[in-house]
């Protein structure tokens, strides 16, 4: 797979991850005892963010509003396992991330609740948020406003009773994670990267703290944030730090938790320390400029989380590039009739040029239309349906093969960037003509089959006529047909 | 006639020998005139491009034999190895696993042992091959390892402990500096980017060659 983003909006992305160069084997032969060591690589192949405004404030509980999101993670899961044969169990692994304000250990077990709030609803383990539940970490409490929101959305009322909750959790759960046609979305402890083979999660969710920013203020803007007075806008501009990150790897991939080597989501910040960058400190510092991870590549401390993120599309480093596409409005076109070519552009901006470039599908480009666009559209009309010059009387078709489909493509043109029609337009004329005689005034039907043939640009078919005297052609090409009855020409159109 | 051989990208010893027609390696390494480089190198199959092997007259032997009876001559030709060990993501020893490795067309159905060694006795004149493991192909270039205190055969070794994920030219500079700390964090080294003598030391250890 290359990088791409296959979904983006408000509360998150959806991507998947540029593949690792090809790997050649580099090794020495021995005469004696020397060996070479083959390791496997580790690397994400796809990533999913969610955005903070998809978490209570300040807090690990998952509003409904992430419904979407988790639609999204449904699609790329399920896209992921379905391209390894064999269909082996999936392999995700949960990053949390807290933004720069407050201390270190507070905002690693901030940002490892929001990745065990997240894990635990994929494999609808109650007591994972029972845990959060019942242990209010400084701002992030439960019991202030969860219960109310998962009882609105759920119409399940939450009892005084650890049951209940439980009973609660698992149908609000439910309805938030759901796949495109409704389906349950559902995973299982060992759908993730350490297997769920330890009791806290170890490779299968962890915090990252405020190691890993995406935007560090400069030293200046920090100065200017941290005054009282400016909290709130320090806390929005903090934002797109405050996410928590899905890395998908390759189905079937493990490891040891043991071996891991980010600490769990309950744990302080020494594990995270341990890896940092030789110069991490000043990675995650306020430096005279602002910088931004996608931009610079240097914001985050933490160089195993570097390793795993730095070609992620999630971390910002591909431009989000919001889908565009092309149609015509119509399936089909006869002669004289006008198709309108359609370009369906989110981020297009009002008064854009847009040129509409017309192929026939074997003869190349035959046009072209100027256009200007609306917000988040363009289109333009069409009826030159063209055709080469001259009745092909060389390539004769056998009895009974129709005429080729002449299709018609086209491409929108927006600067750069090249959006081709997704569905060709296929050109369909008819011509029903009934073949008669006059005998004293009388018309007669030509009752016996008579060979017939209809000579077009595209090349001459031959029939007969049917025993009404009919010559009926339904998929006449363009450019009109000279149709020929023994040595007389009936008809040119 | 005795000669000077310059080493070339790809070759190894044990394939000099073959080509130059010299039944052991041993021969050519052993002689006092490549005492320099036998110290230098240390491992006759891991030389670096330009290195001057010294190439000693073939010794001719001679043997008296009577007519009419049955002789027997016996060339012992030294025997070449390819030997790997597999890790898993985690450096987990890849154990028990079936795989197979195609040296020069010749395939070699292995399974790894408790350890995730495999060997293969392999053509003296080897150059290429390739590993098929679990659901990847690797091409393996035999003879191709540069020594470890060349900055090429410092990348492939981090490379082949999968630290290094980058292309081998031109270097990916950010994907190596966090190959480098990678791998000295794992062992216990300071972190310090830096390729220093205790790092190669470990690398070549870690490596196996």
């Amino acid at each position: 797979m290359a990088a791409e983003v296959l979904k983006s909006s408000e509360g998150g992305v959806t991507a998947t991850h540029p593949q690792l160069g090809e790997r050649v084997l580099l090794a020495g032969p021995a005469t004696g005892d020397e060996r070479n060591t083959f390791r496997r690589r580790i690397a994400p192949i796809a990533c999913w963010r969610v955005e903070d405004m998809r978490f209570d404030f300040d807090s690990s509980f998952v509003l409904p509003d992430m419904k979407p999101e988790l639609r999204d993670l449904a699609d790329l899961v399920d896209r992921v396992r379905q391209s390894h044969p064999g269909d082996p169990p999936a392999s995700l692994s949960v990053f949390g991330h807290a933004d720069p304000t407050g201390d270190d250990d507070y905002n690693k077990k901030l940002s490892g609740r929001r990745a065990q709030a997240v894990c635990a609803m994929l494999i609808r383990d109650a007591d994972l948020w029972e845990d959060l539940y019942s242990h209010p970490q400084g701002g992030d409490n439960w019991q202030t406003r969860a219960l109310p929101v998962m009882t609105a959305e759920t119409g399940v009322s939450a009892g005084w009773s650890r049951e209940s909750r439980k009973q609660l959790f698992l149908a609000y759960m439910d309805a938030l994670c759901t796949r495109a046609d409704g389906s349950p979305f559902r995973l299982q402890r060992t759908d993730f990267l350490g297997n769920g083979a330890d009791a806290g999660g170890k490779a299968d969710y962890q915090g990252c703290s405020e190691f890993n920013s995406v935007l560090v203020f400069s030293a200046d803007e920090r100065k200017e944030l941290d005054k009282t007075a400016n909290h709130a806008q320090r806390n929005a501009e903090n934002a797109p730090n405050r996410r928590v990150v899905v890395f998908v790897f390759r189905a079937g991939l493990r490891v040891a938790p043991g071996r891991w080597p980010c600490g769990r989501a309950s744990d302080g910040a020494g594990p995270c320390k341990k890896r940092f960058w030789s110069d991490g400190e000043l990675r995650r510092s306020n430096q005279a400029e602002r910088r931004e991870f996608k931009n610079t590549r240097d914001t985050f401390a933490c160089r195993f989380y570097h390793r795993m993120a730095s070609e992620s599309p999630c971390e910002g480093v591909v431009p989000v590039i919001l889908p565009w596409a092309a149609q015509w409005d119509r399936p089909k076109v006869s002669d004289g009739e006008t198709a309108r070519m359609l370009l369906t552009a989110p981020d297009l901006g009002a008064g854009q040029p847009v040129v509409f470039e017309v192929i026939q599908e074997s003869y190349g480009k035959i046009g072209e239309k100027a256009a200007v666009a609306g917000a988040g559209q363009a289109s333009a009309e069409w009826n030159d349906w063209f055709h080469p010059k001259r009745v092909n009387y060389q390539v004769a078709l056998k009895p009974g093969v129709p005429f080729p489909p002449v299709n018609f493509s086209f491409n929108a043109i927006v600067g750069g960037r090249v959006t081709p029609a997704a569905v060709p337009l296929v050109y369909e004329d008819f011509l029903k003509l009934q073949v008669t005689y006059e005998i004293d005034g009388q018309t007669k039907i030509v009752a016996d089959a008579r060979d017939y043939a209809i000579c077009s640009p595209w090349g001459t078919r031959t029939g007969k006529t049917d025993k009404n005297g009919w010559i009926s052609e339904e998929k006449l090409p363009p450019g009109g047909a000279s149709v020929i009855l023994g040595k007389k020409t009936l008809l040119t159109t | 006639m005795a000669q000077t051989y310059t080493i070339q990208q790809g070759d190894h010893l044990s394939s000099v020998a073959a080509k130059l027609g010299f039944a052991d390696y041993r021969t050519i390494w052993d002689h006092p005139k490549n005492a320099e480089l036998k110290k230098k190198r240390q491992n006759p199959n891991v030389l670096f491009p330009g290195d001057q092997v010294y190439i000693p007259d073939k010794q001719v032997k001679k043997e008296q034999c009577d007519t009419g009876r049955l002789h027997r001559f016996v060339t012992r030709v030294e025997k070449l190895k390819l030997r790997l060990t597999l890790k898993d993501v985690d450096a987990r020893p890849i154990a028990n696993t079936p795989c197979e490795l195609t040296v020069d067309g010749r395939a070699y159905k292995l399974t790894s042992d408790a350890d995730g060694h495999i060997d293969a006795e392999v053509p003296r004149a080897a150059q290429s091959g390739e590993i098929t493991l679990l659901d990847t192909i690797v091409p393996v270039k035999i003879g191709h390892l540069d020594p470890v205190d060349q900055t090429t055969g410092a990348l492939a070794r981090l490379a082949n402990l999968g630290y290094y994920r980058g292309s081998q030219a031109p270097v990916d500079e950010a994907e190596l500096l966090s190959a480098i700390e990678e791998f000295q964090c794992d062992n216990d080294l300071t972190v310090n980017g830096q390729c220093d003598g205790a790092t190669l030391a470990k690398l070549q250890e870690a490596h196996g060659c």
